[in-house]
């Protein structure tokens, strides 16, 4: 978009997207050492800024899988959520909260919770910006048969054709942008280990943009991208030839110039209810 | 702090290692309670670099040693504000954290739970403001 002529762009984009997969049952926690660590930052900074934030949360029921198979009820779940900021110049003042429980959660409780809104202002004149990058993705998968060493990678599920009462799934929320002005708030939370196998996994992605009112500029300038995703692939006890369910989500957006107003958020919940 | 020896000179400010294997014993003869191994890492620094001028507060506890039941813990706080009189602080601040723990379950002989975390962050130039915190505790229950 050419900013010497400037198209207003006003998105007003509400968008809930909730996807129901009805059979991640999680690992639960229970005699693990529950570590809890949260973590906050608050900066206000005239000047360059860089910071990379990552964590990686792998869960097993049943004391670890070998080469893609499940043991007999095993479930394991992966969680890895990524931040990135950099500055080149210009004002940043960011307030960032993350808060890491790797133990059970009950419904409501989440293992990984981020929090971020960074607001940013800069003359576009000089060539300095705010890139950012964010990203939340699960993985989970179990058996809930009787059989021992079920397949648990979906692609050598497809090779050798046998799907025995499993489910694979995968979700993800992320977001990136560049901006010259304006204010990005960002959260996401997972949940991928319960307290019993009644506890559905969740993840939560949210993300707004809006003009920083104090700089008075009426509009946040810039770049951004959503990326939504969800996967789902179960397979029924009884049919080891077959998948029972597959789903598949997936949403994108991109908006770039002169931003009123940028709002996504994305929900996914699984539905379970074991007999 | 002064001017302008402080140019070009690179504080390491502080660096804690906490390296713990949590071994619980219970007594209890029972084999339906297990106590998990753990392994736990946890590192936190904070390096200023060409720093001009500024106000820092830095706090850190360390809980290591404890009976059965009580949690390991670590609490580390930086803080970079200008000085009296100024607008900001002049220079560069790094801060990196990062941990790791490995955990089993039961008798199983694999790992059960890998928990990795680190977070990185340098800002240069006027710093208004400049605060990290975080805490480390497990919630072990046996």
């Amino acid at each position: 978009m050419n900013t010497k002529y400037p198209v207003f762009l006003c998105i007003c984009l509400l968008l809930l997207l909730i996807g129901v997969s009805s059979a991640d049952i999680l690992p639960n926690g229970t005699n693990t050492t529950n570590r809890q660590i949260p973590s906050e930052t608050y900066l206000e900074v005239i000047g360059s800024m860089s910071s990379h934030q990552q964590y990686q949360l792998e869960t097993s029921s049943h004391g670890g899988h070998e080469g893609g198979f499940l043991y007999d009820g095993e479930r394991v779940s992966s969680v890895v959520y990524k931040n990135d900021v950099a500055t080149n110049g210009g004002y940043l003042a960011q307030s960032k909260g993350l808060k890491i429980d790797e133990g059970p959660q009950q419904k409501g409780g989440f293992n990984v919770d981020s929090k971020i809104v960074s607001t940013y202002l800069t003359d576009p004149e000089v060539g300095s910006k705010m890139t950012s990058s964010d990203s939340l993705e699960m993985f989970n998968s179990g058996n809930y048969t009787q059989v021992n060493r079920s397949v648990r990678n979906p692609l050598v599920a497809e090779i050798i054709g046998d799907y025995v009462g499993g489910f694979n799934s995968y979700y993800k929320g992320a977001s990136a942008a560049d901006m010259t002005s304006g204010q990005i708030a960002t959260m996401a939370r997972a949940r991928s280990v319960g307290t019993d196998n009644t506890i559905p996994a969740e993840l939560r992605y949210l993300i707004g943009i809006h003009p920083d009112m104090s700089s008075g500029i009426p509009y946040a300038a810039g770049t951004a991208t959503t990326e939504f995703a969800m996967t789902n692939e179960e397979g029924a006890p009884t049919n080891t030839t077959n998948l029972s369910s597959t789903k598949k989500l997936t949403d994108k957006t991109t908006v770039d110039g002169q931003i009123f107003t940028f709002g996504k958020s994305f929900t996914v919940t699984s539905g379970l209810s074991p007999t | 702090m002064g001017v302008n020896a402080m140019m070009y000179l690179c504080y390491l400010i502080s660096a804690l290692l906490l390296s713990c294997s949590i071994v619980f014993l219970v007594s209890a003869d029972s084999w339906s309670v297990y106590s998990p191994a753990g392994e736990d890492q946890v590192s936190g620094s904070t390096r200023l670099v060409n720093m001009q001028s500024c106000a820092m507060e830095s706090k850190l506890k360390i809980r290591a040693v404890g009976e059965d039941g009580i949690p390991a813990g670590v609490e580390y706080l930086i803080s970079i504000a200008p000085i009296n009189g100024t607008d900001a602080a002049i220079g560069t601040v790094i801060t990196d954290f990062r941990g790791k723990i490995l955990e089993g379950r039961k008798a199983q002989v694999n790992t059960s739970e890998i928990n990795q975390w680190r977070d990185h962050t340098m800002v240069s130039g006027a710093i208004v403001n400049y605060m990290k915190s975080f805490t480390h505790t497990s919630g072990i229950t046996l």
